[in-house]
């Protein structure tokens, strides 16, 4: 991909460069001495090779970036690009960084950063050190996303300073893309694990299926290709007619998690959806992140695991053990729109054995055999990281004044009624 | 951690390093240099050795302070005399406490700036001149350009790891980031450097050139102008004290140069040495012993506005000339140095300078001064007849009758403030002149006072004892001539140079040398000539000066130092004739103390590095508006002249050396040959060099170090002939092919017939990833099996 746009800046170096570049003229011309007035041609020279150097070593870039699959809420992503020079000479000290919006403070104004709660605590920013003549090389970035959802790139900045930081042109490579970022997962401790198998019954004896190898299920007729061995020579000299033996198979347990996020749905299709502050979407995305983790954990335990969500518009998901199917819950849970449906729309078609709710116990599901995992509870019942690390680490930061301060209060995410009718439709 | 992260502190260390050094040689401090030099490497083995130790910076802030506490106190004992000092002093002091800090970013960049300012500094200081500096500037460059890159590169990777830390979770601590490269990264960025030098000095050069000059001196000569230095530096006074004990032999640092043309041919020798006038001092004051100007002299002086093209002093047309540049390297002196014969008439016709505004000018006594001294390196030009005749003084006042006349009784107000009639007073400007009296007022350069009758019996015994006239009141030039010769060559003959002054029972030095010791200096000798001279009534004066009998073969031009300060005397011939040089000092003796020659190699190199001295001077330093219009003008006239003028030029150039060096057939067929030789080996070693990296690449080494890379090249060769005696029969091993592939699959082919490149392929693996070398019993085998595979293929090929 050919860039876009192109600039060129003056950095903080440059100012300073070009300040003492005025400093060595005029002691130049004040001093009349012959080595103050080389000093301000070598000085007039560096200037003008970063020009000609940013011109020249930028001419010729071409980038894409590699299509990234997924990433995970507070995990490192690792965005990866194709970068290509076809210019004459090498380039050194290349810097690429994904932005958003448009100028020089743009992703200030627009992207993930901007976002509240914010998406991206940072730009991602990956370094290429050299990029030779007619060379491809494979450059990376990183960026630890805080929350689920769709992460959304817009563009890509390059740029070197190179030789002396003075001034620095920039090409912008537009290349829109999304990329999936899943809930936060941990680790379910044993005891939650516990609590919540148990429950099932689903595992504790042998389900009537046919098709394993285990005990016998039934009898059928004979049918070309079955073994010597299981046909039933008694049954078959009896009746005159060869009979096999169905034998039955195990079939795992299963887990329904019923994610409630009811207590921030509208009563009512029709009536607004509730403002959400910056706590109750915290609150939420615990709720998530912890219906993520037990879906996983249970994937990995060797459990069908299902999924259904009240108070959003999406469709219930039946219990099966596939990786696929884990990968399609946690696509859900990282695209769930919590307030976008009313409470009990889509009704579950099967018994939840765990109900993760969001938002203390204020919610109307019922709780007959099922076990209720609060959202707020998600530091009890996982293991090892804090639910909280990352909002914590914000205010951390927030104290120290690198960041600005989160406002709780603050309307973080609205579902307006056309939305929910557009999502329904 | 940063892989850039050492190379850049190492860089910038040297750097700082460099820095201090350069400093300290401009500032003539050896101790100075000791000390810090040597804090500066304690504070790398301490801050590098056992994690990266470091004062904090609360120390750092104290050491600041007691930086700016040492810097009240050199302001305090100096008077801040010398600013410029000061301020390298300050910036070294603040250098010393950041080496022993520890350095991010910011400490890095503070220490390299202060280490810039540092250099800069120096370069306006006196022995910023010199080339030692230009050196050490010119290495300084190299080591900032290197330093800037790394460190803009190291900033670079640093500053994307502080951007995916403060991405990062708090419990997330991102590894640095691996850093991207290209093939040939290395290759390539030595040769971005090096163009981006070559660039930036191309640059350097055409500002240089081309920037606008101003013929006034700027504030570096009043910010380095050290006080008193003048004659503390040259050696040379404007005033003379016989009283002033022994004189020593002087310091060997050159203090100008001078080179004398005729018709455009250098001429000069030691054989034939010139004086360099600078004060002329008529009046002696017994009371004091010493030697001063009259208010005689105060009469005839004049104000001249230097013009662009010079100043003309006197028209001799149509007379030999003699062309002398004279540049001053270190001396901050009002008196410009004019070059005169050691025995002949004072003449100067012309003076061209570049700098000085204003001239001030006797006709009396000649004596050149500069209203605006200057302590910047500055080069003019004085032209002398080479047979002057003649009283120069009428043609002086014919050609300067305007000018700015100059009274005792008026008041200085600086160059261009004349007062209300038009005059100027330079009493402050250094001139010292004598009590006012009429009576000396008329018998100007005509009394002595102390002992006359005695003086004046000894004068008249040498005159009688040389068969010429006792009372030369009225005689004739050339008796007057005669007469001071023989004056001069008995004080030569009877008494002894010597660099002491030694104390007498006399009240008067002058009395002293005539009559008991019978020894001293050049200016008891000059001050004893005068008193002969006056006594039997010639008129006599003092010079103080240089005496320019070094000189410099490579470069054509004399070498003038400070210990070759020299006094002589001037005789007035008379009416029509003018004054005539003389110098009673015996000269053997005054070479043998003052005129100390290293001759062999190490005189041969002294004298070369005296003369590159000179060039970086005469080309850089001295380079002014004058110099930038006959620069731009040459390179303009150059360009529009064509090709044809451009071989005429260098035809005319060769044949002015020639003729320079006097080559003759057998010079110009050695020479010849000499060159012959030198491009044959300039073209070996550079197809060596490409043969050499050509099989490095072909060997595919040039990812290996340096070191490594060159010794498998070497030892590899084998392989590479095996690949060429193969080709030349028809195998060629394709470029994506192993060599033991290759190999295998000629020995699938004809075992037998490719059995030495099986075993040659072996030794090339073990050479070259078995860590083996190739020796002696190695190499025998690779002979052996490429003789063996020379035969077996020519075998078949038949």
């Amino acid at each position: 991909m050919k860039p876009t746009r192109t600039r060129l800046e003056v950095g903080p170096t440059g100012r300073v460069f070009l300040f003492v570049l005025a400093l060595t003229l005029g002691a130049a011309l004040f001093t009349q001495a012959n080595l103050m007035f080389m000093a301000l041609g070598l000085l007039g020279g560096l200037l003008l090779s970063s020009l000609v150097w940013a011109w020249l070593g930028m001419r010729g870039l071409e980038l894409d970036r590699l299509p990234a699959s997924h990433g995970v809420a507070g995990e490192e992503l690792v965005l990866r690009y194709r970068l290509s020079k076809a210019g004459r000479v090498p380039v050194f000290s290349l810097v690429l960084t994904e932005t958003w919006g448009k100028g020089r403070r743009g992703y200030k104004r627009a992207g993930p950063m901007k976002e509240r709660p914010q998406r991206l605590l940072e730009r991602p920013t990956g370094w290429v050190k050299h990029l030779a003549r007619d060379a491809v090389c494979q450059a990376q970035s990183s960026c630890w996303p805080i929350r689920r959802g769709q992460l959304g790139l817009q563009a890509i900045e390059l740029h070197s300073d190179f030789p002396f930081g003075v001034v620095r042109r920039v090409v912008v490579f537009e290349d829109p893309q999304e990329v999936l970022i899943l809930p936060r997962l941990y680790r379910m401790t044993r005891q939650a694990m516990g609590a919540v198998t148990r429950l099932d019954a689903g595992g504790f004896h042998q389900l009537d299926k046919e098709g394993g190898s285990e005990e016998f299920y039934c009898l059928r007729e004979y049918r070309k290709g079955d073994s010597m061995k299981i046909i039933d020579w008694k049954h078959s000299a009896k009746t005159g007619e060869l009979r096999s033996r169905q034998l039955t198979q195990p079939v795992p347990p299963s887990l329904i998690i019923m994610l409630d996020l009811s207590n921030y749905a509208p009563a009512n299709q029709d009536d607004a959806v509730p403002q959400r502050t910056a706590e109750d979407e915290y609150a939420i995305d615990r709720a998530i992140s912890l219906a993520a983790s037990l879906a996983c954990d249970a994937y990995l335990a060797g459990y069908r695991v299902g999924l259904n969500i009240d108070g959003a518009d999406t469709m219930p998901l039946r219990p099966h053990h596939s990786h696929p199917h884990r990968a399609a819950i946690l696509e859900t849970l990282a695209l769930v729109r919590a307030g976008t449906l009313p409470s009990g729309v889509h009704a579950p078609s099967e018994t939840p054995s765990v109900i993760v709710q969001a938002g203390g116990e204020r919610g109307s599901l019922r709780r007959r055999r099922a076990v209720v995992l609060l959202g707020d509870e998600l530091e009890k019942i996982t293991v090892p990281i804090a639910p909280n690390q990352i909002l914590a680490s914000r205010h951390k930061r927030d104290r120290r004044g690198e960041r600005p301060v989160l406002d709780r209060d603050e309307p973080a995410f609205e579902v307006s009624s056309q939305e929910r009718g557009a999502a329904r439709a | 951690m940063n892989p850039l992260d050492y190379p850049f502190r190492r860089l910038a260390f040297l750097q700082i390093l460099l820095g201090i050094l350069a400093f300290c040689i401009a500032e003539g401090r050896p101790v100075l240099l000791a000390l810090v030099g040597a804090l500066a490497v304690i504070s790398w083995f301490y801050t590098e050795s056992g994690g990266r130790r470091g004062i904090s910076r609360q120390g750092l802030n104290f050491g600041a302070l007691g930086a700016v506490m040492l810097l009240t106190l050199e302001v305090r004992l100096t008077g801040a005399s010398q600013p410029v000092a000061l301020v390298g002093h300050f910036t070294m002091s603040l250098q010393v406490i950041l080496l022993f800090a520890q350095k991010g970013r910011r400490e890095y960049l503070q220490l390299i700036a202060l280490s810039a300012l540092q250099m800069l500094s120096g370069s306006v200081l006196p022995g910023g001149i010199t080339l030692i500096y230009g050196l050490l500037l010119l290495v300084y460059c190299i080591l900032a350009l290197l330093t800037a890159l790394t460190f803009q590169l190291k900033s670079c990777g640093d500053l994307v790891h502080e951007r995916q830390k403060s991405a990062a979770p708090l419990d997330e601590a991102p590894a640095f980031p691996e850093p991207v490269g290209g093939p040939r990264q290395r290759w390539h960025f030595r040769w971005t450097a090096a163009a981006l030098g070559l660039f930036c000095v191309v640059c350097a050069v055409l500002v240089f050139i081309a920037a606008p000059r101003s013929k006034q001196d700027g504030l570096a000569v009043a910010l380095s102008r050290p006080a008193g230095s003048a004659q503390s530096q040259a050696g040379f006074s404007s005033t003379i004290n016989l009283g002033g004990g022994a004189i020593g032999t002087g310091s060997p640092e050159p203090v100008l140069n001078l080179r004398v043309k005729r018709n455009g041919v250098t001429v000069g020798g030691e054989d034939r040495p010139w004086l360099l006038r600078g004060a002329v001092l008529d009046q002696y004051e017994a009371d004091t012993q010493s030697w001063v100007r009259s208010h005689q002299n105060a009469t005839e002086e004049r104000v001249i506005e230097a013009g662009d093209r010079g100043l003309r002093l006197a028209n001799l047309s149509g007379q030999p000339i003699y062309d002398a540049t004279i540049t001053l390297r270190r001396i901050s002196q009002q008196n410009l140095f004019v070059p005169t014969a050691v025995e002949g008439p004072v003449a100067t016709t012309y003076l061209r300078v570049s700098t000085q505004k204003h001239i001030q000018f006797n006709i009396e006594d000649q004596q050149l001064m500069s209203l605006s001294p200057s302590s910047r390196v500055q080069e003019y030009g004085v032209q002398l007849p080479v047979q002057p005749q003649g009283d120069i003084r009428e043609l002086y006042k014919a050609q300067l009758p305007d000018q700015v006349r100059v009274s005792r009784d008026t008041g200085w107000r600086g160059p261009g403030e004349a007062d209300s009639r038009g005059r100027f007073d330079f009493r402050s400007r250094g001139t010292r002149f004598g009590p006012a009296s009429e009576e000396e007022d008329e018998r100007y350069v005509r009394a002595w006072s102390v002992e006359v009758d005695r003086v004046g019996a000894m004068a008249r015994s040498i005159l009688s004892s040389a068969g010429l006239p006792t009372d030369l009141s009225n005689a004739d030039a050339a008796t007057r001539r005669a007469a001071v010769r023989a004056l001069a060559r008995y004080l030569r003959l009877n008494f002894t140079y010597t660099t002491d002054n030694p104390k007498s029972a006399a009240d008067d030095p002058v009395i002293g040398f005539l009559f008991l010791n019978r020894a001293g200096h050049c200016e008891l000798f000059a001050s004893g000539l005068a008193a002969l001279c006056r006594c039997v009534g010639l008129p006599a004066r003092l010079v103080t000066g240089f005496r320019a009998a070094e000189y410099n073969e490579i470069g054509d031009y004399y070498v003038v130092r400070q210990q070759h300060a020299h006094a002589w005397a001037e005789v007035d011939l008379g009416p029509g004739h003018g004054w005539y040089t003389i110098d009673a000092t015996p000269a053997s003796a005054v070479d043998q103390l003052h005129f100390a020659r290293s001759g062999g190699l190490l005189g041969s190199l002294r004298s070369l590095y005296d003369h590159l001295e000179f060039n970086w001077i005469a080309t850089i330093i001295t380079y002014d508006k004058r110099a930038q219009e006959e620069l731009l003008g040459a390179i303009s006239s150059f360009i529009t002249a064509g090709p044809d003028s451009w071989v005429g030029s260098a035809r005319a150039w060769v044949d002015t050396k020639s003729s320079n060096l006097e080559i003759d057939q057998v010079g110009y067929i050695m020479m010849v040959l000499i060159s012959v030789v030198l491009m044959v080996a300039l073209f070996s070693l550079i197809r060596t060099l490409i043969l050499r990296h050509r099989r490095m690449v072909a060997l595919q080494l040039t990812a290996l170090p340096r070191h490594q890379r060159r010794q498998l090249a070497r030892q590899l060769r084998f392989y590479i002939t095996m690949l060429e005696v193969l080709e030349r029969y028809g195998w060629e091993r394709p470029h994506w092919q192993s060599p033991y592939r290759f190999a295998r699959d000629l020995a699938e082919q004809d075992q037998l017939r490719f059995e030495p490149v099986v075993s040659l392929t072996e030794l090339f693996y073990e050479v070259r990833f078995g860590h083996r070398s190739l020796d002696d019993l190695r190499r025998q085998q690779v002979r052996a099996h490429l003789r063996r595979l020379e035969t077996t293929l020519s075998g078949s090929a038949d």
